[in-house]
């Protein structure tokens, strides 16, 4: 017996934390178009923007809002200093040695995590008031409204700044063809720098919507990284509206099987999608396949 | 400046055999040489001799390390056949190392023989293997990354769920009798593990010799000129996927006797991870450096584990350093340094 209000109900909650998903999964396509890197630091790094932001909310007792937008300046320098300090100087210039180094790079900031703010889950306060709406049978927060709205507010912002400003098209070119980019007169570093720190800063916009649900400490982003990836790649790695088609339709899909299918197979259901999608679709439902020459 | 010193000789002597340059390889008989000269066989000598005399003298905390390095070496191994011969990554080798001791704990439990129970965790595995390799074979890079990814989180999720192995529990193995030979001490158990992956390590350097390696190192490096030379890629992935998973399997059915107690938690992706920070940091590529890396990684959790809250931060930090400054690992900066002085002072 389903209700309409039900129906409602899975596909708003979905949407709530597909948003999560979709801010995930596009700082890994902005940075992988670019960089060709799979970016497993991407998750510690909202981590590290989310601690940010409850150090200056609760210690410094700034308010919330004023903290969020410290944080995320923060994690934009924060992304920007990695890709000079780490990636830049690598000498490694194969795909496999940039992964790792990126893994390397998580188990650090993790481990920096720990040791500064400690491993004990901390509250961190939610974007709107805990008061429940009810509509057509179906009830939500505003604050889960609050969640899913700010996260489409971002992916718009981000849209904005790819198609109406200098850097973002500068940011679309290197994507496309660095070497030419590069011939053409583009500062090519800089436009780089740009990319890495605004990755970050949806990295840490995730985290921090993320934070209220689980509790916030040095893990926390361990589940919604593995599943923005999986967003990334259902949609395609190169393909920013594939990031967010990709977020969306995993959130909702893993909700509705939550509740209609089994609970302890929720878990494991995104790697299921991705195996089927990826056999029917190997560059993902957007993406497009690299041409190879010998 | 060559030409001076050739101009009063009319042949080149031929080189006596035994010394030989180990940097420049002139017969095609040099290629197939596992071990090269005098030099290397006194090496590989005294290295056997350590091997084997180590439990007589070490204390048992060094011998139950030294005994899984020698699985993780094995790991190493397989995923050095996979990623560093093939090309193809895996971020799922822990799922193939469980079904390997899942599957040996599970015989074992039922009173089938201990050499059974060892074929049938590489035979489960290697099946694992060709399941992934078949659709594998139309990812490459991120896509495939992921994918096996989710197959090692699979595998975590289906043991976390599964009753006949313990779930979420566990489920308690223990160390082998063979033919009546007891290996339940360390250092009996030791030698045994000792002795399998040197017969692995001598068999991955044939492989890699073989026409199949070629095979593999052609896929790699140049997969549609490869397939216009008349290799089959298809047959070739598969096959590198079935063998890497089989040899992971055969690590798992050592690696579930020895710690003693599996449970799905202990194949979780960080072990993933470390399995090929482990290829990556050693050197891809030559195959001592799945070795080199393997050992590096273990000594290096070992080591650090003294420095507690400090230890995951200082992993990290080694790891991002090594990928910093050697882009080919530890292996690859031993080989130049090597090099520098076999060729010095040109």
């Amino acid at each position: 017996m389903t209700s309409f209000g039900e129906v409602l109900q899975v596909l708003v909650s979905g949407a709530t934390i597909g948003s999560v998903y979709a801010l995930v999964a596009l700082g890994l396509v902005l940075v992988y178009r670019t960089t060709r890197i799979l970016n497993f630091a991407h998750g510690d790094v909202g981590v590290l923007g989310t601690f940010i932001t409850y150090v200056l909310f609760t210690n410094l007792e700034l308010p919330f809002g004023l903290s969020f937008l410290l944080a995320l300046a923060a994690a934009a320098v924060i992304g920007a200093v990695i890709y000079l300090v780490t990636v830049r100087p690598a000498r490694t210039k194969s795909d496999l040695g940039l992964i790792i180094l990126t893994l390397g790079l998580a188990l650090f900031l993790g481990g920096f995590d720990a040791l500064v703010f400690g491993t004990d889950n901390k509250v961190v306060p939610t974007l709107g008031p805990d008061t429940i709406v009810r509509t057509a049978g179906a009830s939500f927060s505003v604050a889960s409204l609050m969640t899913a709205g700010f996260g489409v507010l971002l992916m718009l912002g981000l849209w904005a700044l790819l198609t109406f400003t200098k850097l973002g098209v500068a940011m679309r070119a290197v994507a496309q063809r660095e070497d030419v980019a590069e011939a053409m007169g583009l500062p090519v570093r800089t436009v780089l720098v740009a990319t890495w720190g605004a990755a970050a800063v949806l990295a840490t916009a995730a985290a921090l919507l993320f934070a209220p649900t689980t509790l916030l400490n040095p893990t926390m982003m361990l589940d919604p990284l593995s599943k923005g990836f999986v967003a990334a790649v259902i949609g395609g790695m190169n393909s920013l509206p594939g990031a967010v088609v990709g977020g969306y339709v995993l959130g909702i899909l893993e909700l509705l099987v939550g509740v209609y299918v089994s609970l302890e197979f929720k878990a494991s259901f995104a790697f299921l999608v991705v195996i089927i999608v990826l056999l029917v679709r190997p560059h993902g439902l957007l993406g497009r396949p690299d041409v190879k020459r010998v | 400046m060559t030409d001076g010193v050739d101009a009063g000789d009319p042949k080149p002597k031929p080189r006596r055999r035994g010394r030989q340059s180990v940097l420049f390889r002139d017969r095609y008989e040099q290629d197939l040489q596992h071990v090269q000269g005098t030099a290397g066989w006194i090496g590989m000598a005294i290295a056997a001799a350590v091997v084997v005399a180590l439990p007589l003298v070490a204390q048992g905390y060094v011998v139950y390390n030294v005994t899984l390095f020698f699985v993780y070496a094995l790991v190493a191994l397989s995923l050095a056949v996979l990623v560093g011969m093939t090309g193809q990554v895996s971020l799922g080798h822990a799922g193939f190392l469980a079904a390997g001791a899942y599957a040996q704990a599970a015989l074992a439990g039922l009173g089938v023989p201990y050499v059974v129970t060892l074929l049938a965790a590489i035979a489960v595995a290697a099946l694992l293997g060709l399941v992934i390799g078949v659709p594998a074979l139309r990812l490459e890079g991120p896509y495939l990354a992921i994918a096996t990814l989710g197959f090692g989180l699979a595998i975590q999720q289906i043991l976390n769920n599964w009753r006949f192995v313990g779930a979420s529990t566990g489920t308690i193995t223990d160390r082998p009798v063979i033919l009546g030979i007891d290996f339940y001490g360390d250092s009996a158990y030791y030698w045994l593990v000792a002795a399998l992956t040197a017969l692995v390590v001598w068999m991955v350097l044939n492989l890699e010799r073989s026409h199949v390696g070629r095979a593999f190192r052609a896929v790699r490096d140049a997969d549609l000129a490869a397939q216009m030379s008349g290799i089959s890629l298809s047959k070739y992935k598969s096959l590198a996927f079935v063998v890497s998973a089989g040899i992971a399997g055969l690590a798992g059915a050592l690696y579930g006797p020895l710690i003693g107690y599996l449970t799905p938690e202990g194949f979780n992706l960080l072990l993933s991870i470390k399995f090929l920070l482990m290829v990556v940091v050693g050197g891809l590529g030559p195959l001592p450096g799945a070795l080199v890396g393997a050992g590096f990684i273990t000594g290096l959790e070992l080591y650090i584990s003294t420095f507690r809250a400090w230890s995951q931060l200082v992993f990290g930090a080694v790891v991002m350093l090594v990928l910093i400054l050697e882009p080919t690992g530890l292996y690859g900066r031993w080989l130049k340094i090597r090099n520098y002085w076999k060729t010095w002072p040109m």
